[in-house]
This record gives C-alpha cells, structure tokens and sequence, in this order.
C-alpha cells in the first residue's frame, strides 16, 4: 500500500462473487475502484481503497477500504459497478506475525480509545437485549396475574374496587401486576433512557437512531398502558406495541453485534452476479 | 484524527446532558426540605376574594389583624366531658373473629377500635395514648366538624404522638350522623392496617323503636369485613321494625350498597339528614370511599329477612326468626342523589360567593420528592406546588372540583360540609346533598359550596390514601391562623 490512511477512519471490507474472475480483470477492477475512490476523496469524504483479494476457489472478490462511512464505500462500488453483496466494518490489526519482545508493537485493539468503543458497543448491545428480556418479563407478569385472578375469582374471591385499591395480595399472582407496574413505569424507561445515553458514545451507524425509537416506544408504551385504564381499546394497542417494542429493542442489539454494520445493498447479487 | 476523536466524543457528552440535565434539574427541583410547613405550601389562591393584609402564607406577611394559633382553636375549655374515652394504640398482630391474624394496629387492643357514640350536643374527649406505633399516631374525626386543634392532622393541627405520649382530642358533637375516626399520620398505611373506629352521634330524642346498627366495612389484608367480621353480620330487628343501618366506607374505593328482601330509603349522607327521602328497590347506593350512608329498612311483616350488601362479600342481615336471607344480584342502576329526595331550605346564598376556586385534578409525569413516577396534580401543579386556597371566616365559598386524571377521585374536605350544587352542568333538584367526602369520578366535574365557618387550616385531599402520599393534597387556610406545627421535622409528620 502506497500509505497507511488516518487511524480515525474505520475499516471496511465489501465482498462479492465474481466467477471467472482473471489476473488481469482483478488488476483493471482495483484500478476502477481505486479511481472511483479517488473521485469520492477529492470531494472531501475520504475512501481509500487498502486491498483487493480474490478468492478463486469461491469465486468471491474482496477488497478493504478505510473510510469515514459505510455509505461512502457503497457510492464507490456502485461507481465502479461492483455487484457488492455486502459491505462489513472490520478491525485491523498492525500485528506482523514477528514476535516483537519490548512491546513496540501494540495491538490497535489494545489502544484506549478503541477498547472504549467495543465496550460502549457491548453496554449497547447488553442494554438493548435488557429492554427486549424487560418485555418478556411484563408480559409473562400480566398473564401470570390475568391467570392467578380468574381462579381467584372462580374459587369464589370476589373482586371490586376496593379491593384493587387496598393494593393487598389477596392471590399470590397480584405479584404480577406489581412487578408490571413497577418495571414498567420505573425499570423500562429508566433502560431505555441509559441505552440512548450509551447509543451517544457507540460509533455504531444507526445506534442513535434506533435507541430513540426504543425509548419513544417505551413512551408509547407506558402511554398506552395508563390511558388503556379508561379506554380499554388502547389497552389492546399497548399488547401490539409491546411486540413493536420488543422487535425495536432486538434490532438494536443486533446492529450492536461484533464487526457490525453490514449494509446489504442486493441481496440477489450473489446469486445472479452483474457481468 | 485524534482531534476528530475527540470532538465525537464531546458530541456524544453533549447530547448526554441535552437528555439528562433537565431530568436532573427537575429531579432536583422536586426534593422537599426535611422540615416544611403547611403554610408555606404551594402559592395563595384567594379565589376572588379580598387579599387579606393579615395573610401569612410563605410567613412574609403583615401582621395587621390578630394571628390566632391552630392550637388556640379548640372546644371550650371549662366544659366538662360528656363522653369520656381513652384510646390507647399499639402496632401489633391481631385476630378477626374469622380466625384471620392481621400483623398491623390496634387501639385498645382492638381492630376497628371501640366505638364511639355521644347524643347531639355532648362534648366528646378522647385521649389518644400511643404505646407502640414507632412511626407515631393521631386521630382524624371524619366527617365530624371539630375545632382545627382537634383535627388530628400531623404536621397540621399536632404533632404526631410519639411512643410513650399523649394528646387529647375534644369537641362538641353538635351534629347527630354517622361518622369515624382513623388515624391520620401515616394515614395510608395506619388506616388500612386498622387505626380506625366508629364514631355515632345521636339526637337525645331518637326514636326508640328504630334498630341501630353501624356497618364500618374495612378490608384487613384485602379480606372486607364489617365492624371486622368476615361475611355476615346478623342483627335482630323485628317484623314491623325499622333498622337504621350505617354504612361506613373506610375503604380506598367507592363501594355499592344494596338491599334484598325490602325496599329502603337513603335517610343520611355523610352525618347529614336527606330531606323527604323515598322508598326505593332494586337500586344501589354508592357509598363514597371515607363516605358514610345511611340506609333505612322497614321490616316484613311475615318475618322475613332482609340482607343489606356490603360490597360483593359482606352483608348486614337483619331478621328475627331466620336469618337465612336470600343473595341478591347487584342492581343495575345506581340511586343519583342529584334528583333523591325534595328541596328544602339552603340556609345560605351559595348563588353569592365570597370566594370561588378551581381544584381541577390531572395527573402529569414528573418528580414527586425525587421520586419519578405519573403523579396527580392540583390545577396543573404537581405536589407541594398546590393551590393553598385562602378565605375569611364567615365567606361563602364556592368550588368547581374537576377530574381529568383517568381514575375517580373521593375528595374529602376537613372540618366542612359542603353542598353539592351541580353534577357537569346538572344542577341538583332533590334534598340538599350535604358531603364532607365526595366522589369525583373521571371526566366528571362537581361545583358545590360551603360557608367559611370553623377557622383553621384544613386539608382538601383525596381520600384514596395512598393518592394521597402520592401528592393529592391541598389545604384550605383562614386568614389569621397559623401553625406552629410543620411537616417532617422531629416528630416526623407524614399525614398522608
């Protein structure tokens, strides 16, 4: 490589198949993209293309760019006409295989600011499956306590107001829409605002974005849930916007997933590869 | 870059505190002082009225007119006692008759307490000696119209009773009706373990031949009882008889009342007489949670029993010969003391108020002492940024209570009753419906009207208890008195 690009863009690696792919036609593609990259670089978003490799025996090309954006090294292949199936963020490492005894050689994983990134990606990550595990707990709680009363009641309890408002666990089971009420209003949202504060930290495209929608869901959420007392159809909406919730609070960890972004730009390229 | 890197990360803590700093600062905001008083509580509504120059409220005032103390406002001094009572508390288990053990309160040993019972006009006095309540006692006398010294609201009117102290309680039970007593430090949770008992007053020329039977229907551990008996409670009354039942909710939730076997009439609300009321069947009577009904049954003459219901699982069966009375299905239809009864004479121009207030009753997420939550609010204030409502003695007063919060609300007013005028825009036009507890459901919205006539400072609050610890309290406060007492503080006033 000509010259080692600023640590403080990231790396990313775009693979594509490309069967019958020569020498020669490897050699006119990295100077096609090495172009297009230029191009992108004279206008300011820096793209640098690192590496081309092909892989004869799957018939998969790669090549490793560093650059400040997934979307940056999407405009370049899409400029160079590169079918790219997928475009990964990836972690390089200065290791040369030499064993190096007084420790010039650091490992850029070990450098402080880099570790601190993977660990605010990983309190993400940890954070948003809590919020998704939280609305499991509230719906198994409601049921649990739906369940314990309508025996309750069959076994002759009899319920009414004042019994609801005497907050006393006439039936074990009242426990569930005590543990609902509580994380609900308290644990949920408390969650879901430190997994927007941890989202501000974590360079993980689309971190933000989603950590938003998840507490603006959990607003909704506990919206619904009061409001549902007086209209009970809106108690229905707060049961579908639980799932919403939960699909939100697992998209989010899964963006957080080690190696992260992946932008897939066509699916089918793989399967029906552009000549 | 390193440079870039950092700006990033600056970004990233700005945006923190973009998301966190008002949290915090509301948070902040919202925690009380250990020691606050009443007095200075929230901001002075004087509804219209004149503004006082004796006001004191937030304690900057001019002291023009004479300041009288809460604790100089009590019954006549030289009056002997009529009815004399010592009511000793302690935190304690107990048993109900059921067999059921209660890990809670008891006064005299007993949970509810004894009751209380005096002939109109008879000065009362009970002295209230705690011997084991850590976190401290009083009693509040619901529904009756006592001196503010006698109001029992900690941090008010007294200091809580400490372990080994005492207070004595005394007024005049000029008004005969239905009435009780509970604790009113730590209320929420004092009352619902059992600080509580019946309190009775009667007209020295009571017919003698009406059955008296108080019904204080409490759930201890979310099992009702009445008078603290789980199920039945059987009273003899002959065939012809009347019977006099009292229903006395002290329950958290309004509660249906209804009877099977007889027609009945609605003779009382609150301690007070309806006028002219009628017989009526197959219809209940909601009985306002702290509210007290009373329901008068005449006897069959073939000797049948009569069941009164008590809520879905306790039930006052009146009879003689048996008193295997039949269930009866809760009616549909709910008696409306708006058009009950006819009209009589008011006493007072409640058309010409000296003073009008809103108490519109919301509920907003905030902070409550710190603590986050959805909390009610007080014309849009959350707790203690309430409304401290203002008059002067002799004012008629009007007020418009609202409820917009998503569940119903019984608000209760100390040391008044209040005439309900009109139901959302529905004025009434059957007996004067005098309340000291009232209940205001969602939606709905209630004008009624007292007159200013027992200086004090008093508590305007929900009587859903624990609504109230969560900050649905307000006080009406005469101008000129004061309160040495405060809440917090070394005796840890905590009324709600």
């Amino acid at each position: 490589m000509p010259h080692r690009p600023p640590p403080s863009l990231s790396r990313y690696l775009v693979e594509w198949y490309r069967p019958g792919l020569t020498d020669e036609l490897l050699r006119e593609t990295a100077h096609k993209i090495g172009c297009c990259a230029g191009e992108l670089s004279a206008e300011g978003r820096t793209v640098d293309l690192l590496l081309t490799l092909f892989v004869p025996e799957d018939e998969v090309a790669f090549c490793l760019f560093a650059a400040g954006s997934p979307a940056s090294v999407a405009q370049v292949c899409r400029q160079a006409e590169i079918p790219f199936h997928r475009i990964a963020e990836a972690i390089e490492s200065a290791a040369t295989g030499r064993c190096v005894e007084n420790g010039d050689a650091m490992d850029p994983l070990d450098q402080p600011h880099l570790k601190g990134e993977n660990h605010m990606k990983a309190v993400y990550k940890i954070l948003a499956i809590v919020v998704a595990a939280q609305v499991v707990l509230q719906s198994m709680a409601m049921v649990y306590a739906v369940a314990g009363q309508g025996k309750w009641v069959l076994e002759g309890g009899v319920l009414d107001a004042a019994v609801i408002e005497s907050r006393a666990f006439v039936f074990p089971e009242v426990l569930g829409y005590a543990v609902h009420g509580m994380v609900g209003t308290m644990i949920i949202p408390l969650t879901a605002l430190i997994l927007l504060i941890s989202s501000f930290f974590t360079k993980v495209p689309g971190a933000v974005k989603w950590a938003a929608l998840v507490l603006l869901l959990v607003a909704a959420q506990v919206t619904l849930g009061f409001l549902g007392h007086d209209i009970p159809a809106l108690g229905a909406l707060h049961g579908f916007n639980a799932l919403l919730l939960f699909s939100a609070a697992i998209y989010a960890a899964r963006l957080a997933r080690n190696g992260v972004a992946s932008q897939t730009a066509d699916p089918d390229a793989r399967l029906a590869p552009r000549t | 870059m390193r440079w870039n890197r950092r700006v990033n990360f600056a970004v990233a803590c700005g945006a923190t505190a973009v998301v966190l700093g008002p949290l915090i600062w509301l948070w902040q905001a919202s925690l009380l002082p250990g020691t606050h008083s009443a007095m200075d509580m929230g901001y002075a509504d004087h509804g219209g009225g004149p503004v006082g120059s004796s006001v004191t409220h937030g304690g900057h005032g001019q002291h023009a007119t004479a300041q009288r103390s809460v604790m100089a406002l009590i019954a006549d001094p030289r009056r002997t006692a009529d009815v004399a009572v010592t009511l000793t508390a302690r935190k304690e288990p107990f048993r109900l008759p059921s067999g059921r053990v209660v890990d809670g309160y008891t006064l005299n040993g007993r949970s509810p307490g004894p009751d209380i019972r005096a002939t109109a006009g008879q000065l009362v006095q009970v002295r209230l000696v705690n011997e084991s309540v850590p976190e401290g006692v009083t009693l509040h006398w619901h529904g009756v119209d006592v001196p503010n010294a006698g109001d029992g609201v900690a941090g008010v009117t007294q200091d809580a009773v400490g372990v080994g102290e005492e207070y004595t309680y005394r007024f005049v039970a000029d008004q005969a009706g239905t009435f009780w007593y509970h604790s009113h430090q730590v209320s929420h949770e004092q009352v619902r373990g059992g600080l509580l008992g019946t309190v009775v007053v009667t007209l020295a020329e009571q017919a003698a031949e009406v059955v008296d039977v108080a019904a204080l229907v409490h759930l201890y551990d979310g099992a009702r009882t009445v008078n603290g008996r789980e199920g039945d409670l059987q009273v003899e009354v002959a065939p012809g008889k009347r019977a006099r039942v009292r229903v006395i909710n002290t329950e958290n939730a309004p509660m249906s009342a209804w009877v099977a076997g007889a027609p009945f009439r609605l003779v009382a609300v609150d301690g007070t007489d309806l006028n002219g009321p009628t017989p009526v069947q197959d219809t209940g009577v909601l009985v306002t949670a702290g509210g007290r009904a009373d329901l008068e049954v005449t006897m069959p003459e073939d000797g049948s029993p009569v069941r009164v219901h008590l809520g879905g699982s306790v039930a006052v069966v009146l009879g003689s010969k048996s008193y295997d009375a039949p269930l009866g299905r809760r009616p549909t239809t709910t008696l409306d003391l708006l058009s009950y009864g006819t009209k009589a004479p008011l006493g007072f121009a409640p058309d010409r108020p000296d003073r009008r207030f809103e108490y519109m009753i919301g509920r907003r997420p905030g902070f409550l002492d710190g603590r986050p939550g959805l909390w009610w609010t007080v014309n849009g204030h959350l707790f203690p940024d309430v409304p401290m409502f203002v008059v002067s003695e002799g004012d008629v007063v009007r007020m418009r209570i609202s409820n917009h919060s998503g569940e119903g609300h019984p608000m209760h007013l100390h040391g008044h009753h209040a005439l309900v005028l009109s139901r959302n825009g529905v004025s009434t036009s059957g007996s004067p419906w005098w309340v000291d507890s009232l209940d205001v459901g969602d939606g709905e919205s209630y004008d009624i009207a007292f007159v200013a006539d027992n200086p004090g400072i008093w508590m305007d609050h929900c009587h859903n208890l624990p609504h109230a610890a969560e900050g649905l309290v307000a006080h009406l406060m005469y101008e000129g008195v004061t309160t040495p007492f405060a809440l917090g503080g070394p005796a840890g006033n905590e009324p709600e």
